[in-house]
């Protein structure tokens, strides 16, 4: 049985095997390596994931989202026409998207993956990932992290050995992983990141100051003239260089030229650069690894693009950093060789990774001092402690008489419980007695696919309580989850076949909103041949007018990135 | 275990031997069959390594920084950290002249034609050599801040000019709750330069710090949010708790603390019609799961409770009666009167107690509890004694209506409460 690796990201998803030769990556229905992290559903409420999805981000925005990645692990839903979905539903379907594409490249079932989550992941975003993968009717072999996938792919790729500190500044979110290679062992010494740090977040701060600089607010753009605006910025983003971009931008009430210069884009994303520093100092300093001991600085993630970001990383280290590979595919080239390793194949049976906990883990307890500032937080599992590791810290009673203990879980770095990551709760009964008498164990296991387990063994009577109330925000119970699946189950994807023409049409329809005009009158035109050719069927004049319309459409716009 | 039994080699001070041990060692005990092995493995591991850094530190006291050229994989737990705060650092840790490149560069392979802004990268040199000040680890020196580096009249202008800015914005109301209006910061590219950053930094939270002394209106989290990605004022916190007093620091931070990020997350999604937080339900106890009293018990409790309360009325009833010695009447028809709000009082107060039921109930085994299994609220408990009220006004019906309800009695239902058998629920 084939497992696959999975990269899920922000903005784009990708899959990958292992296979005697190597890595694959696995192409989607339009030929793919790369299916933008984006799902709609058309008027007939069938669903539309990847290219097409993103294409029809503006004329359909009410019924398309994308960029939901970050509400992993959170109870919030997002309204798709009638209907609501959690980002674990919308995950799910992006994952059954790659497992089709998977399946029809192998010729067989699919029923396991890797999936790598970002290495700052608290526990309920992985969770809600491996919820997401279940639905979709994948079992998660293995949860890896992203820097670490890249590292991986990295050092097998360049097989050099040393110490090396890999930056994935993906979509959404930046995590930083201090990795070294010797013999054939990938240690991951500190892992530190931003889940609110990516490449959306500089297209954000473009918008967001274009909208400053005409004094108008989000609300003040009706949906479509808001996404067309991200649409434009993100263009410019990549097309950024010496060259300076004049920009036509339609802001509602006027239509303003915008020019887009280098310094502009400079002077935006300052903020956010500072902000990546943060956790590439905090991961050196956890590690006490003095910035000239590292061999090589290796970026990943397609917002490792950005000039600017190079440059002050360049800074940082005095050096310029590398990226060998595909920036874009790295994580799943990663995930995939992580799937070779899980399947024992031969080729890799001399690696071994080692990995660690990104986060502090640990217990409330009572707080004499002040209560007014809440409980007390004990750790009990260090941040960047080796994985998989396994903790025991004793607690006991606070009151006489006192018959329940509650073990509350929670995640982070504060001194006081309220301002960590809730994860959980345990209820323990234990026999009276006085304060302080009754005494229970408090274990944490945290395993390699950075999931926690916690069991409570009371001291006097030996009864151990290992089931943790699932009551953290995201998570679904058994009930909740089989109803989940009924509803996503309900939506049926497009047929394989014919997904290059809707791309196509999605294409030709976004530029013709986003036109006038004689241009616009010409796109009308080309569509309509379009659709009369593919309603007569015939393969051969389809496949040469697909040629045709994807030429005319090339000639309106110079890079059609999406 | 001594960790060279585990690591299966001589004592050593090589690093890469250990680490040649150590690799052999992990592929026979991997982590994801072996944990606890693998967690004693990479303990020794450490353990010799960290002796191993000891012993050589001990032999050659300035070998740490030159050790790792002929040992380019070693690790330096401890040293860098350990070094910095000394008041001389050595010769390449120290800032140097802006437009040097430090010397530890040289090792490594620069583009034959490094871009212009790597080779004016004067900041580089505070990263590169020795981690900035920005660490909240140990106090930095001040003399290092303001050192040689920074020490430009153009800097200091600018820097002046912009707290001057940030404190005439702290005086409008907009600039206390917008962060757009902290753009400005970013219009200089010192900001980029991490001494000037830092210096900046402090700078401007001490103008906060001030001001949140004086008691005026608190800043906006976004503004705070802004600031600190700007400053990484968190990163540093000990410092600023040092230079500014833990409470002034709190109140600043605690701004940080209390919007939860999810904020950020709903404004990055894209498309669809609006992100709304669902409701979670607190999780229920099945009533399967428990056993209910059932309705001829808990008449039965009713019926002891109300004898109870009965015989109590009429002593407090004759005692009345006694001293206020008005009337001949017997004091059994006022008992009867006063027994009702008796019980109803009775009810609310045992019910929420950590008894949590009336002595009937106690006596058959019942408990009262919320859905939760947990006892009920005395605010819970007026509802639901005011549920027994109303239902009770429907007395003749309700008395049918409940014999069918299967010990979820109507005013358990109204009132979100359960009445279970505990002995045959656990």
């Amino acid at each position: 049985m084939t497992i696959i690796g999975i990269d899920l990201g922000t903005t784009n998803s990708a899959c990958g095997i292992w296979t005697d030769e190597g890595v694959t990556l696995i192409p989607n229905r339009l030929g793919e390596v790369l299916t933008p992290s984006v799902v709609g559903l058309d008027t007939q409420g069938e669903l539309i994931v990847g290219r097409t999805a993103r294409q029809r981000l503006i004329n359909h925005s009410d019924r398309t989202v994308a960029a939901f990645k970050r509400l992993m692990g959170t109870d919030h839903k997002i309204k798709l026409g009638r209907q609501a979905f959690t980002a674990t539903e919308l995950s799910s379907l992006v994952l059954r998207s790659l497992k089709d594409d998977a399946e029809a490249y192998l010729g067989e079932p699919v029923t396991e993956a890797v999936i790598s989550v970002p290495a700052y992941f608290n526990d309920n975003q992985r969770h809600a990932t491996k919820q997401a993968a279940e639905l979709a009717g994948l079992k998660v072999e293995r949860l890896i992290n992203e820097p670490t996938a890249a590292a991986i792919a990295y050092g097998l790729h360049e097989k050099q050995e040393g110490l090396f500190l890999i930056l994935d500044l993906g979509g959404g979110t930046f995590d930083v992983s201090l990795l070294e290679f010797f013999d054939g062992i990938m240690e991951v010494h500190a892992s530190a990141g931003d889940n609110f740090l990516g490449g959306e977040d500089f297209v954000d701060a473009m918008v967001d100051d274009v909208l400053r600089e005409h004094a108008l607010r989000r609300d003040d753009l009706k949906p479509q003239q808001l996404q067309q605006l991200y649409l434009q910025m993100e263009g410019a983003k990549r097309k950024l260089g010496p060259a300076d971009q004049t920009l036509s931008l339609d802001l509602g009430s006027k239509t303003v030229e915008h020019v887009v210069t280098s310094d502009w884009f400079t002077q935006v994303s300052t903020p956010l650069l500072l902000r990546a520093k943060h956790p590439i100092e905090r991961a050196l300093r956890d590690s006490s690894t003095h910035p000239s001991k590292i061999d090589d600085v290796v970026l990943v993630g397609g917002s490792t693009r950005l000039a600017i970001f190079r440059s002050t990383v360049g800074k940082m280290f005095g050096r310029l950093p590398s990226c060998h590979l595909d920036q874009d595919t790295v994580v799943a080239m990663g995930a995939a060789i992580q799937a070779g390793l899980m399947m024992r194949n031969e080729a890799l049976d001399d690696v071994v990774l080692t990995d660690v906990c990104p986060y502090t883990l640990g217990t409330g307890v009572i707080n004499r001092d002040n209560s007014k500032l809440g409980d007390y937080f004990m750790p009990i599992i260090e941040r960047n402690c080796v994985v998989p590791v396994s903790i025991a810290r004793q607690v006991c009673t606070a009151y006489d008489d006192q018959t329940e203990l509650t073990i509350k879980v929670y995640q982070g770095e504060n001194r006081y419980v309220e301002k960590n990551v809730f994860l959980g709760e345990l209820n323990v009964r234990v026999p009276k007695g006085q304060r302080g008498e009754q005494a229970v164990d408090v274990r944490y296991s945290y395993d390699m696919n950075g999931l926690l387990e916690v069991d409570v063994t009371v001291e006097s009577t030996g009864q151990v309580h290992s089931h943790l109330i699932e009551h953290a925000p995201g998570s679904l119970s058994d009930e909740q989850k089989k109803a989940a699946r009924e509803k996503l189950a309900a939506l049926k994807f497009h047929p394989r076949d014919g997904e290059d023409n809707r791309a196509l049409i999605a294409r030709a329809e976004r530029l013709y909103e986003s036109s006038l005009g004689d241009r616009r009158e010409y796109i009308a035109d080309v569509m309509k041949r379009f659709e009369k050719v593919l309603d007569d069927q015939n393969p051969a004049d389809i496949a040469r007018i697909q040629k045709q319309v994807k030429e005319a459409l090339d000639s309106l716009e110079s890079e059609d990135w999406f | 275990m001594p960790p060279w039994d585990i690591l299966q080699i001589e004592p050593t001070v090589d690093a890469r031997a250990i680490k040649r041990a150590y690799a052999k060692q992990l592929k026979q005990t991997r982590p994801d069959e072996n944990p606890q092995d693998f967690q004693q493995l990479h303990q020794a591991y450490k353990q010799a390594l960290a002796w191993a850094e000891q012993q050589s530190s001990q032999d050659t006291p300035a070998a740490a920084p030159e050790g790792w050229h002929s040992e380019p994989l070693s690790l330096a737990p401890q040293e860098p950290m350990e070094t910095r705060p000394e008041p001389e650092p050595e010769p390449e840790l120290v800032p140097g002249p802006a437009h040097t490149p430090p010397p530890s560069h040289d090792t490594f392979v620069i583009d034959p034609e490094p871009d212009e802004t790597l080779k004016q990268a004067s900041w580089s040199v505070q990263f590169a050599p020795s981690p900035p000040p920005p660490i909240d680890d140990e106090p930095v020196p001040l003399d290092t801040l303001d050192g040689p580096v920074v020490s430009t009249d153009e800097q200091d202008q600018t820097l002046a000019a912009l707290l001057a800015q940030a404190r005439e914005l702290l005086q409008q109301p907009e600039g206390t709750q917008q962060a757009d209006r902290w753009h400005f910061l970013t219009r200089t590219s010192l900001i980029l330069d991490d001494a000037f950053n830092h210096r900046l930094g402090h700078a401007l939270f001490a103008v906060l710090a001030e001001r949140q002394q004086s008691g005026q209106s608190p800043l906006s989290y976004p503004v705070v949010r802004y600031l600190n990605g700007l400053f990484n004022w968190e990163g540093q916190r000990r410092r600023l708790n040092e230079d500014f007093g833990e409470d002034t620091c709190d109140s600043l931070f605690r701004i940080l603390d209390d919007i939860p990020l999810n904020q950020d997350a709903i404004k990055a999604v894209r498309g669809g019609q609006g992100v709304f937080a669902q409701k979670k339900k607190p999780p229920q106890v099945a009533p399967e799961e428990v056993i209910m009293g059932g309705y001829l018990l808990r008449m039965l409790a009713f019926a002891m409770d109300m004898f109870l309360v009965v015989v109590g009325a009429i002593f407090v009833a004759e005692a009345l009666h006694r001293f206020g010695g008005s009337s001949d009447e017997s004091g059994a028809p006022l008992a009867i009167i006063l027994a009702v709000p008796l019980y109803l009082l009775m009810a609310l107060i045992m019910e929420s107690s950590p008894m949590q039921s009336t002595p009937g109930k106690r006596l058959l085994g019942m408990r009262v509890t919320n859905r939760r299994l947990q006892r009920l609220h005395p605010l819970h408990n007026v509802g639901r004694i005011i549920a027994f009220c109303l239902t009770g006004i429907l007395w003749k019906v309700i008395f049918i209506v409940n014999a069918f309800m299967k010990g979820h009695l109507l005013h358990d239902r109204i009132s979100r409460s359960y009445v279970i058998l505990y002995r045959k629920s656990e």
